[in-house]
């Protein structure tokens, strides 16, 4: 097999070449441990077996993001057979500048300059006189127009056949290269020893002799002091000399500033008058299509699930009848919510990756980091916080928008506290029951108090985790183009799979211990129920928020599964202990419950999400964290709102 | 020619960048996107927020306290 590592600057259309080489067989996953994404394809080619590892996209080897380090281990550990160093073709010279450091790994190189088809027609690179220079193959292509592929086919089999090219690296001037030559490992490693890259030193340094690592460190010092510049300043320059050279030595024409369509869609769009309007009608658009697409597919999901257990109640089961409740509540309905997310999660991952593939995610990252700098967040926080205020579930997968992890983590723990539609209908039941005449009042309060909630987590949690004030934009806008549709859409299903391989294990524990909390002992009615004696364990402590009955109390558990069961469960409750709600609890206690149930864990499917996102420790410390934020919230807010009312005699 | 910070530069305008400011990790970030001590950079727009500049042909945004980092002249 030959292994071929393609290696490019972001954007340069690395995976759309893949995909076309091997005609479209890509799939897609995450490097362990991390959320970068991996992306590898297979090509059976004239008998040879070849696979396609996708590299995250980088514009350097320094140790400063998570894509490069995986890109420079990947090469350094992987036995990589062949580097494909996709460049495109508008942006050689800022692709040169990372092939400079390609070429130092001495893996034979082909490179491909892609998007060949968007250059000026006064424009031309010499092929043989680049692949002299720099002793490597290379090939125009262009994956969009269809051309190329052939050539880059044939061209891995003879590197492989020939397995002799040397890729040519830049010689530095004399009094670096005296020091390299002392060093005995890959030219990639010396130059980085060199530059004293602190990874790299970590690793590579006890392998030195300790004098010789003292001599080098010296060496270093030396030079520094001589240029007054550090030593990888000095190598920079080196390698913008060297590109600029292999520009004038292997180019003809210009490729300054071509002024294209993208040029003139953003002088419009990144105006900043005009701008915010474009966000807002942006993302309404992105909810109406989502909610649009989605609705009825959920539907559908939900008849479904009724004619399993309408099926299922008409299946004897004799003596196992106790059986029958057990798979319904765990089983039929685990898969019902399992499967009630897909649509939603395709239809949102497709659009997402329209969105980044047109080009349009960068803007709108761009124009929200406007605002939402001043919260200390990065622009791309914004898609994950307005979806939470759909459905927390696709909010919390697409919290990967962040560049960090720790952004991540700190967003994912937030959203839960974005008030989801289901928990509407909690909302709209206690205000009609209680709060009749201020019933929209409550519903207005509650979305406020949610955005409060969201930010005050995102506030606490950034000093809990000490995350550090988030850096300034620094991101490229690539050109609009119009996105692959078939591969965006192997792109969402790769997704949706890859979400039920993440989520199905905590699903169905959550709904077992639930089953049992609510149907343990058996054959036991609700008041003498496993989950009937917790909650009046809880009683003392929701006393506090004024809920004196433990019906209600009760009510929270299959809220865990999803909140709209909350009013369902509560009114079932009532029914069997034969009393009303305005019985049992009293105003202030409602007040206090509608907060806490608005804001307490959001439901199993947003657990198993954050669960795969960021693994069991963070789903458990959400469930803590969400819970006592919860109780806070509905305790102080219940109080200061009931003091205040009853002095103005509204309550 | 008068050097002035790149934040400076309105909109428009053609630049050579002249230096860049800060530590390590964000001159060598720089640096790798194509700014760089002598190479020609457009200021594509300068008013409200992040600058977006045009280096080579690839639109960048960059926050305005990043532009105060780097020194350029005036074509």
């Amino acid at each position: 097999m030959i292994k071929v590592a393609v290696v490019g600057n972001p954007n340069v259309g690395k995976t759309a070449l893949i995909n076309y080489l091997t005609n479209s067989s890509l799939k897609i996953g995450n490097w362990p441990g991390v959320t970068v994404e991996k992306k590898e394809a297979y090509l059976n080619y004239k008998g040879e077996n070849i696979y396609f590892i996708d590299l995250p996209g980088i514009y350097n080897f320094t140790p400063y993001s998570l894509e490069e380090k995986i890109t420079r281990d990947y090469l350094l550990k992987e036995n990589v057979d062949i580097i494909l160093n996709v460049l495109d073709s508008k942006n050689i010279k800022k692709g040169l500048l990372l092939t400079s450091q390609i070429l130092e790994f001495e893996i034979p190189t082909l490179v491909v300059f892609n998007m060949w088809d968007e250059v000026p027609p006064n424009f031309d690179i010499n092929l043989k006189n680049f692949e002299t220079l720099l002793n490597v193959k290379a090939v125009k292509a262009s994956a969009k127009k269809g051309f190329g592929k052939e050539e880059i086919l044939n061209l891995i089999l003879k590197l492989k056949r020939e397995n002799y090219l040397k890729p040519k690296f830049i010689i530095f001037r004399k009094e670096i290269e005296n020091i390299l030559k002392t060093l005995p490992f890959k030219r990639f490693i010396n130059v980085k020893l060199l530059e004293g890259d602190k990874d790299i030193l970590k690793e590579y340094g006890p392998r030195l002799k300790e004098k010789d690592l003292e001599k080098l460190n010296s060496q270093r010092k030396l030079l520094e002091k001589k240029y007054k510049k550090e030593i990888s300043d000095i190598i920079f320059t080196e390698r913008y000399k060297w590109v600029n050279t292999i520009v004038f030595q292997s180019t003809k024409g210009n490729l300054d500033n071509i002024s294209d369509l993208t040029d003139k869609i953003d002088d419009i769009i990144l105006n900043p008058k005009l701008s915010p309007f474009f966000l807002i009608g942006f993302i309404y658009l992105f909810f109406k299509v989502i909610f649009l697409v989605t609705d009825p597919f959920i539907e559908y999901i939900g008849h479904i699930q009724d004619l399993f257990s309408s099926l299922l109640s008409n299946i004897n089961f004799g003596k196992f009848e106790i059986l029958k409740s057990f798979i319904e509540n765990v089983f039929i309905q685990g898969i019902g919510i399992l499967f009630s997310f897909v649509p939603l999660i395709f239809v949102i991952y497709l659009l997402f990756g329209i969105l980044e593939d047109s080009g349009i995610m960068a803007r709108i990252a761009l124009l929200s980091d406007r605002f939402m700098h001043k919260i200390g967040l990065h622009g791309n926080a914004i898609i994950p916080i307005v979806l939470g205020y759909g459905c927390n579930v696709p909010a919390v997968l697409s919290t990967r928008v962040m560049s960090t992890f720790k952004e991540k983590l700190i967003l994912a723990l937030s959203l839960p506290f974005t008030l989801c539609t289901a928990r509407l209908p909690i909302i709209a039941f206690f205000g009609t029951t209680f709060f009749e005449k201020y019933k929209s009042l409550l519903t207005a309060f509650i979305y406020i108090l949610s955005l409060f909630l969201t930010l005050f987590s995102l506030f606490f949690l950034k000093k809990i985790f000490k995350v550090e004030s988030s850096q300034e934009v620094l991101i490229e806008l690539p050109s609009y183009r119009f996105p692959k549709i078939s591969y965006v859409f192997k792109y969402a299903l790769d997704k949706v799979l890859d979400y039920l391989k993440g989520v199905t294990s905590i699903i169905f524990i959550s709904l077992l211990v639930l089953y049992f909390i609510l149907n343990f002992p058996p054959h036991a009615d609700v008041e003498n129920s496993l989950g009937a004696y917790i909650s009046k364990l809880l009683l003392p402590l929701f006393s506090i928020l004024d809920i004196n009955s433990w019906q209600v109390i009760l009510s929270l558990f299959p809220g865990f599964i999803a909140k709209e069961s909350v009013v369902a469960s509560l009114k079932e409750i009532l029914s069997l202990s034969q009393t009303s709600l305005n019985q049992i609890l009293s105003k202030k206690g409602a007040l206090a419950f509608v907060i806490f149930s608005s804001f307490y864990v959001s439901c199993v499917a947003t657990l198993s999400a954050i669960k795969k996102e960021l693994g069991y420790k963070y789903a458990i410390f959400s469930v803590i964290f969400s819970i006592s934020l919860a109780f806070l919230t509905a305790f102080i807010f219940s109080n200061v709102i009931f003091q205040v009312l009853s002095c103005l005699n509204m309550f | 020619m008068k050097i002035k910070y790149l934040s400076q530069i309105p909109s428009g305008k053609e630049v050579i960048i002249k230096d860049v400011l800060g530590c390590q990790g964000f001159k060598h970030r720089l640096y790798g996107l194509g700014i760089f001590p002598g190479e020609k950079v457009l200021v594509f727009k300068n008013d409200r927020g992040p600058i977006i500049l045009k280096v080579g042909n690839t639109k960048l945004a960059l926050g305005r306290g990043q532009a105060q980092k780097i020194l350029v002249e005036e074509l």
